[in-house]
């Protein structure tokens, strides 16, 4: 259920990018929690995290849920065969996720917006790689 | 476990693309405005606290430079008032040449004000289809050319602007204080600046020139757009380029006014 308060920060995100934010911190958001949480609250938190996000972009509704929920979904399939925590890879997977919804929502590669994001979740992976592996070390 | 998980994926994913046909459709308008109401509400507390922000932030970064800003305007104040009297006949002046130029709207226009709840690559506004805004319709701030209605909401509306990427404006270019039209040519964003472009090096564009839109592809004749910042260097192209600035910052806006009829 806790999982569920992931959903407070993605309104407020969907609210910023809707009112000025160019980044996109919903998927951003969408992208962490798929790789975090392994259940199946991942499609659910996407579905609504899209939702939000068009009712706050003023887009057709359903249309970012589609593209999260695809994003998530291929998350899952990585995940599992892959080490999904990899900074390179969170980094790679979020300049792309963001590049391809550019293209989709607003019709151009917004290529800043994409890199910075993907920047973002480079500090993102290497901070939970860093507790990661710190709370691993813990449980042996 | 794992097949219910997929299970549930593709539920979900059906349903977006459901969601998606039925608002493609409108057949859930109502439900749809319903929910943006609020958010709409929030949106346009976050979009007036992020202008407040912008302001209370340029203001300190300022004060400093005021203080010392101070001693020297008060200097000027003196110099100032001696110039008043003059000032008063070219503000004359200025007025009618505005007029002339600035392509003042006909009377017959009406206006709906709008207030500006989003920026981004387009603008949104609180009105929309329950208002009588239409798709193609003129939004302006004075007489400047903000946008026109591409996306239309129950309770709000999407412009696009001379920034929105990809946009390419058809516009005259007019010389303050001249007559008729200087030259030809089309505005694009590039990079966040707006670049005028095709315009044949036959023709002379300065820096100061008005430029107005142009009247095809379904924008209005003579809505002020901006004014030339920079004619870039000739080059062997048959077309010269130049930069333009906005007359208004669109970030900043908080009241736009939709042309409901003409």
């Amino acid at each position: 259920m806790t999982n569920y308060l992931i959903l407070f920060p993605i309104f407020f995100f969907a609210l910023l990018q809707g009112a000025f934010l160019p980044l996109n911190l919903v998927l951003f958001t969408v992208i962490f929690f798929a790789v975090l949480v392994e259940t199946q609250r991942v499609f659910l938190v996407a579905f609504l995290a899209g939702l939000f996000l068009d009712l706050g972009k003023g887009a057709p509704l359903g249309a970012s849920s589609a593209y999260f929920l695809a994003l998530s979904g291929l998350l899952r399939l990585y995940a599992s065969k892959f080490n999904s925590h990899q900074p390179l890879f969170l980094a790679g997977i979020s300049t792309l996720g963001a590049l391809f919804w550019s293209k989709f929502f607003q019709g151009y590669w917004d290529w800043r917006q994409s890199l910075i994001l993907g920047l973002f979740a480079f500090i993102g992976g290497l901070i939970l790689k860093t507790f990661w592996i710190s709370s691993e070390k813990i449980k042996v | 476990m794992r097949r219910k998980k997929w299970t549930l994926f593709l539920f979900l994913f059906l349903l977006s693309g459901l969601l998606l046909f039925l608002d493609k459709k409108k057949i859930i308008k109502k439900p749809k405005e319903f929910l943006e109401r609020p958010i709409l509400k929030y949106e346009e507390k976050v979009y007036g606290l992020k202008i407040w922000g912008e302001e209370q932030i340029r203001l300190i970064f300022r004060v400093k430079a005021l203080e010392k800003e101070f001693g020297r305007l008060q200097l000027e104040l003196q110099r100032l008032a001696f110039d008043q009297n003059q000032l008063s006949s070219c503000l004359e002046e200025n007025e009618r040449m505005r007029k002339l130029l600035g392509a003042p709207l006909p009377a017959k226009w009406k206006f709906l004000p709008a207030k500006v709840i989003g920026y981004g690559e387009k603008i949104r506004i609180d009105k929309g289809e329950k208002d009588g805004v239409k798709k193609g319709m003129i939004v302006v701030s004075e007489n400047i050319l903000v946008g026109r209605v591409v996306e239309l909401g129950e309770g709000s509306s999407l412009l696009e602007t001379p920034l929105t990427p990809k946009i390419s404006l058809p516009v005259v270019i007019k010389r303050p204080g001249g007559k008729g039209i200087q030259a030809r040519g089309i505005l694009k964003p590039v990079g966040g600046n707006l670049i005028l472009s095709e315009v044949l090096q036959s023709e002379d564009i300065q820096k100061g020139d008005l430029v107005v839109s142009g009247g095809d592809e379904n924008w209005p004749v003579d809505l002020l757009i901006g004014q030339i910042s920079d004619v870039l260097p000739k080059s062997a192209e048959i077309y010269q380029k130049a930069r333009v600035n906005l007359l208004v910052e669109y970030d900043k806006l908080r009241i736009v006014f939709v042309v409901i009829s003409k």
